[in-house]
This record gives C-alpha cells, sequence and structure tokens, in this order.
C-alpha cells in the first residue's frame, strides 16, 4: 500500500427532507441507524444527523447492512461509530458529494502511510525475529529468523517491541540477507526476544503535487489551463497519517478584483479555479557505499476534481467551507450568491448577481420576470452560451416600468456530446502496464497486470443514463483466471461495467452508465491474470442521449425602483451630528 | 436640498458583489494626510524680502490630501441593515458609475454607526476615503 488517500476535501449538499430515526446497538458494541420502514441508502452515501449525542452527530459514512439499518462511521477509511446509548435522532441524507469550497478555508486531504513511522506493512506479512546475536568487531551481528527485504550497508531496521532496545538501528554490514551486523555495541546480556524486526525506512516523507487550474473540457481552458501549482513535502505523524490544506497555495489562482470587462464573462474565473493532488512517498536508500533519497510511484488523484472559489463562509456554517447550500442537484437548487434578501436595483442602473455553475458543455438560461404591481408584464430570456463551470455573474440594467424582477436559471436541453474518435484517447499512470495510443488502441502485458486507465473527455451527468457500444478484440495465451475488460466514466472507471473475458475473441455489446456524481472522462481499462493478454479497441461509441433542460437556481426576486425624487418632507429629515440632515426617505 | 445619490458596491463574503444606492444626504471631507512647510532664508535679497513689499517668511511647499465622504443610507430593512453593515468588512468597495467606470474606495474602519429608527426600519451611516490624493504642485 505504501501511501494511500484516505480523505479528501468533499463536502455534501443535504436533502431539506428530514428523516427521524433510532441509533441502537448493534450486538457488537457498533452504533446501527435504524428507520422505520426502511431507507433507501447503500454504501457509500453520506447522511447528516442531529441528536444529543456528540459521537453520532454531523456527516457520517453510510454502511448498508439491511433495507432498515445502517452503520455509520466518519469517513469510508474510518471505524465505525462505537454504541453509547439509544438515541432518537433527525438526519439528512446527502444527494450530492461535491469538492466546491472556499479558498480562504483549509481545504483538507489526509494521506496514510503504513511505511513509516511504524513498518506495519512489512511487520505483518514479513514478521522476523532474532534467533542468535554475537560480537562483531564491538558491535551487535544479528542472526534473523528470515531474510530482510534487500539489506545494504548504511541502511536502517527497526527492532519493534517493548523494551530498552526498541528503535532504529543502522546496518554497517551485511553478511548474508539473514545476518547483519548493527551500530549497537555487544553486550551478552541483550535480550531480543520481545522484538521483531523490520526495515526502516530513514528520511521518509510523502511528496504532494498541488495542481490548480481548469479542466480540458473547460471552455476558458486556454485561459487558466491546469498547472503545477505548487509541490509539499510532509512527513507522518504518530498514526502515519498526514493531513495538509492546500488553500494558501490555491489562493494564488485566485483574483480579488471587480473586472467587468473579464474576457471570460459572464465566467469570473478570477474567482475560481479547479485543483487536484498527485502523491508519491520518499526515504533513504543506501547502495552500501552512498545514501541516496529514493521517490516512489506517483499516484494521480485527478479523477477527483476539486473547486476553489473566492469566498469565506462563516463560522458555523453547517457545511464549514463547502458551498453546498450554493450548488444544485435535483429538486434541491441552488441559492445566489448574495445576501440580500430581496436585492435592491436601480432603473438604469448597471447590476449583476453571481451563482455558482457547475456544468462544463451545457448552455444555460436565464429566465427574468418582470413585473409590476404583482402583474407579469414581460418575460426575458438571456441565453448564456457554454459558461462552464464557475462563478457566473449575471449582468443587467433594470428598465422603467417595473417594480420587481425574479430571476431564475435553467440549463437547456442538451444533446450529448460523442465519444471522441479513439485516436484521440489518451492515458493516466493507474496501472502496471501502458496502452499503445493509435487508432486502434492496443494493450498487451503478461503475468498480473493491470492496464492504465484508456480516457478521453467526455461529459457525464450525475444521474443522467448513458449508453455506449464496445467492439474489442481480445487474444489470451496461457492460463486464463480473472481477465477482464472494464469500461466506466471518470479516470477511475467509476460507475462502469466489467466485462469478463473467458477466452480469446471478439467482445462486442452495449454498456449503460449512471454515474453517482458528474464525471468528465469516458474510459476502458483491462486486468490480466495471469495469461499473456493482447487487446485491440476498434470502437467505443455512445448513443445519442438528449438531456432535458432543469433549474439549477432558485428564483429571486429583485425590487426595482427609480433614482430618488427631488423633494422630501421634513418628516423625513434627520438632523446629523455635523449640524446637516439626513434624508431619510425620498 | 437635493439627496445626493451615491452607487456602491462591495465585495461579499460570499465571493460575489452586493450593489446599493444610497440616496440620504452625504458630507465631503478633505483628509489632509501630510503637510510640507518651509522657512525662506530673506538674507539674500535683504532688505527687500523683509520690507514693505517682502511676500512670506514660511510657506507650504506640498500638501497631501485626499477626499473623503461620509454616506449614510435612507431608512433600511433588518436584513438590508445587516448586509449593509459588511460593507465594513469587505476588501473591494467600489462607487459604480457605470459598468466601465468604477471608482475604488476604501471604509474608514473607525466611522460606522447603526441607527435604529424604530423597531422595523434601520439606517447606517459610515466614511468612504477616496484612494487617490488630490492633485496639487509641489513648490
Amino acid at each position: 500500500m505504501a501511501v494511500e488517500l484516505i480523505a479528501r476535501p468533499i463536502g455534501h449538499k443535504l436533502s431539506v427532507t428530514q428523516v427521524t430515526a433510532v441509533i441502537v446497538d448493534d450486538g457488537t458494541g457498533d452504533a446501527i441507524v435504524y428507520v422505520a420502514g426502511g431507507h433507501p441508502l447503500s454504501d457509500g452515501d453520506y447522511v447528516y444527523i442531529e441528536s444529543n449525542l456528540e459521537a453520532y452527530n454531523g456527516f457520517k459514512y453510510v454502511d448498508a447492512t439491511a433495507y432498515d439499518y445502517f452503520k455509520i462511521k466518519d469517513s469510508e477509511g474510518g471505524t465505525f461509530i462505537p454504541y453509547y446509548q439509544d438515541q432518537d435522532i433527525t438526519m439528512y441524507v446527502s444527494v450530492l458529494e461535491h469538492g466546491w469550497q472556499s479558498v480562504h478555508l483549509p481545504i483538507a486531504y489526509e494521506l496514510e502511510s503504513d511505511l513509516w513511522p511504524e513498518n506495519v506493512a512489512e511487520e505483518a506479512y514479513n514478521p522476523n525475529t532474532v534467533d542468535s546475536f554475537t560480537s562483531y568487531g564491538g558491535n551487535t551481528k544479528l542472526n534473523l529468523d528470515k531474510a530482510l527485504s534487500d539489506p545494504t550497508a548504511l541502511s536502517f531496521i527497526e527492532l519493534v517491541g517493548t523494551g530498552v532496545l526498541a528503535g532504529q538501528y543502522q546496518i554497517l554490514t551485511v553478511l548474508q540477507d539473514w545476518e547483519v551486523v548493527i551500530n549497537l555495541t555487544y553486550d551478552a546480556t541483550h535480550d531480543f526476544s520481545p522484538y521483531t524486526i523490520v526495515k526502516y525506512y530513514n528520511s521518509y516523507h510523502i511528496n504532494v503535487e498541488v495542481w490548480a487550474g481548469l479542466e480540458s473540457d473547460h471552455r476558458w481552458f486556454h485561459v487558466k489551463p491546469f498547472e503545477l501549482a505548487g509541490t509539499l513535502k510532509l512527513i507522518p505523524d504518530s498514526n502515519g497519517r498526514v493531513k495538509f490544506s492546500i488553500h494558501e497555495i490555491l489562493r494564488g489562482y485566485i483574483a480579488t478584483r471587480n473586472n467587468l470587462t473579464l474576457n471570460t464573462l459572464p465566467n469570473n474565473t478570477d474567482f475560481h479555479t479547479g485543483f487536484y493532488i498527485k502523491y508519491s512517498e520518499g526515504y533513504d536508500v543506501s547502495d552500501g557505499v552512498e545514501i541516496t533519497t529514493f521517490t516512489g510511484d506517483q499516484t494521480d488523484d485527478s479523477g477527483f476534481i476539486g473547486h476553489a472559489v473566492n469566498s469565506m463562509m462563516p463560522f458555523k456554517s453547517q457545511g464549514s467551507g463547502f458551498m453546498s447550500d450554493y450548488l444544485n442537484e435535483g429538486s434541491e437548487l441552488a441559492r445566489w450568491l448574495t445576501l440580500f434578501a430581496r436585492p435592491l436595483a436601480i432603473v438604469g442602473y448597471f447590476f449583476d448577481l453571481s451563482f455558482i455553475n457547475r456544468y462544463n458543455g451545457i448552455d444555460l438560461q436565464a429566465t427574468i420576470y418582470k413585473r409590476a404591481l404583482g402583474h407579469l408584464i414581460e418575460t426575458e430570456l438571456i441565453l448564456i452560451e457554454n459558461p462552464g463551470s464557475g462563478v457566473i455573474r449575471l449582468p443587467f440594467t433594470p428598465e422603467t416600468g417595473f417594480d420587481e424582477y425574479c430571476i431564475r436559471i435553467d440549463t437547456l436541453p442538451l444533446t450529448q456530446n460523442s465519444v471522441p474518435p479513439l485516436s484521440e484517447f489518451f492515458q493516466n499512470s493507474s496501472g502496471t502496464d501502458s496502452w499503445t495510443l493509435g487508432a486502434t488502441p492496443n494493450y498487451s502485458a503478461s503475468g498480473d497486470n493491470t492496464s492504465n486507465a484508456l480516457l478521453a473527455p467526455y461529459t457525464l451527468l450525475a444521474g443522467q443514463t448513458y449508453e455506449f457500444t464496445y467492439d474489442i478484440d481480445v487474444t489470451l495465451t496461457g492460463a486464463q483466471v480473472g481477465d477482464e475488460i472494464r469500461i466506466g466514466s471518470g479516470q477511475g472507471l467509476q460507475d462502469g461495467t466489467t466485462i469478463s473475458i473467458p477466452s480469446s475473441g471478439n467482445y462486442t455489446g452495449t454498456i449503460m452508465i449512471t454515474p453517482s456524481i458528474d464525471r468528465n472522462y469516458i474510459g476502458i481499462g483491462v486486468t490480466g491474470t495471469p495469461s499473456s493478454i493482447n487487446v485491440d479497441v476498434n470502437s467505443l461509441l455512445s448513443a445519442a442521449v438528449v438531456i432535458p433542460g432543469f433549474q439549477i437556481t432558485e428564483q429571486i426576486c429583485i425590487d426595482i425602483v427609480q433614482e430618488c425624487g427631488t423633494t422630501f418632507t421634513n418628516d423625513n429629515l434627520r438632523i446629523t451630528e455635523g449640524q446637516q440632515f439626513r434624508e431619510l426617505e425620498s | 436640498m437635493r439627496a445626493d445619490p451615491l452607487y456602491l458596491t462591495f465585495l461579499n463574503y460570499l465571493g460575489s458583489y452586493e450593489y446599493f444606492f444610497f440616496t440620504a444626504e452625504k458630507e465631503i471631507q478633505i483628509n489632509i494626510g501630510e503637510v510640507g512647510q518651509t522657512r525662506q532664508n530673506y538674507f539674500p535679497r535683504w532688505p527687500f524680502s523683509y520690507g514693505e513689499t517682502a511676500d512670506t517668511i514660511n510657506k507650504s511647499t506640498f500638501r497631501i490630501s485626499n477626499k473623503g465622504m461620509i454616506v449614510r443610507s435612507q431608512h433600511l430593512t433588518e436584513n438590508q441593515r445587516d448586509v449593509l453593515s459588511l460593507i465594513k468588512s469587505s476588501p473591494v468597495v467600489q462607487i459604480v458609475y457605470s459598468r466601465t467606470n468604477r471608482r475604488t474606495v476604501i471604509v474608514d474602519s473607525d466611522s460606522f454607526k447603526v441607527y435604529d429608527e424604530s423597531e422595523t426600519q434601520f439606517a447606517i451611516q459610515f466614511t468612504i476615503i477616496y484612494t487617490d490624493e488630490i492633485p496639487s504642485q509641489r513648490v
């Protein structure tokens, strides 16, 4: 495992529907939620729980155990919340997981290592003990129960256990892989029996690259393309974990200014940037003579792209720094980015309102209902052509003859784009073996192998169903056990279908993908084990999909007033401390 | 007397701009930031520099000043009062003349007052300071 990403900056938009339930003991000491009449949740969903017991409260990861029961954790990689006592709860189901949040508050990731400070991985699968020890030039020579993995002089081992000898020691001489001399002065009274011997990774650290910009399918990608924004070098804590925030780095990609002639308007790209991370581990290695720094393979987490917005949510916000209330999902609409309950606009004066659009490749339409004395006089439609995701400004100048504008944003019906030709597919670095790119991408590997994901930009909206047809030639050599092809969405090929490959041949068919969250890629992956496998992708096509328009923002109403008149009465005056008058009404 | 309107916009903490039209009486201020003064040496032109037609002994060499304005609101609702109070904490406050013509100002941090005119009517007052200096020559 080495380094694993255990927490991303993911927020949750909650349904407004309240659900009452009760938390009871599951019989093993864990808390379990019982919902009378059943619940619609499955593993990986999130709920927000309110109760009188702190351990049960907040956002919880769902582990569904039955149609009317589920257990809860703080996160997917966390442990089950223990049972304390029966408790009535109120909960709200998360309808959207997202990465939209304030750039002026922590944007936190958490990584975990099983190599440092405790080498849990090797300790677990390769417990090693000391059979005997002798003096070797005054130092201690250990004869081990089994060989160390690639021991070299100047590298380190650790004696894990309780006692005075516990700790790290440098290997001075390697006589055999199971016979090493360490920098511990020999003493015949030493007792090594309480200790397990493992390799120790000196100067261990985790490297994190922070990438900031806009996705390749964003309309304004060329204005702010993804680039390496910064590199962090982090050392795990005593639990092997490291929690860090990248918001300070991302603030460099936010410009706090009011540029009403910005080239990308109505998308205010000054106020938004996407982000993701890549990470790897590093530590000292020795060739027996010289110590150098080893850097492991990098893991690319661009399957999750977060979004930082130039905002600063108030203290005690339910979503902390997340912009959950300002995003839409289904019937849960996005709020406008204004604090006024009813903004006030003046006839003939420039005005604008902002909202968050989380879609790329979709046209929007603003509908302005113009009223006077409660009667609808006129409806104006404003096309916002594929603004791309981000903070969108809707500018307008109120006209005379109306006293109220009510505005909402909808998407226009969308005819889904088709899958790009295979010659335009690219690959990430998620697997053990690479594709040969081209008009007919080829994957050829042997032994236990996993391909990189073969990807192309393709927008898949959460909850929509997409149909794909495939035509793939496969040649297998040798024993076949578990060869398979996966077609899915996103860089992780999520929400897809796995096709079993029991024998050589031509595989064609149709699959349906209904992504749980918005995805930006369609892709193919191959797993071969243990045979040699050769795969030629002849075609991957999408069926035409027309997604009907839907409302994304709440309807907001604005008072429209004329510029102030020139007369007033004395009743409207208050004398000021400067012996002037201030007018209260006009 | 005319209510002289002032159209302000400011960045809210959500990441967008709020607008408000202030119609109540405002006051203009001139703030003097720094003054340079020098004493003339009257000896080189003695005695004329000290006689009946002499001009001055002390003279001003430069003055750095900027314009300020006490902004007062008309009656506000409670929500308008709460939102407009945030103008004091906003890093970007501008006078809007048109979409392409704006002037950034600074809200004086010590100048904020909220008036409760009644249980449902409020008014606020604060001072804005222009960021540029009033043009003047140096001697």
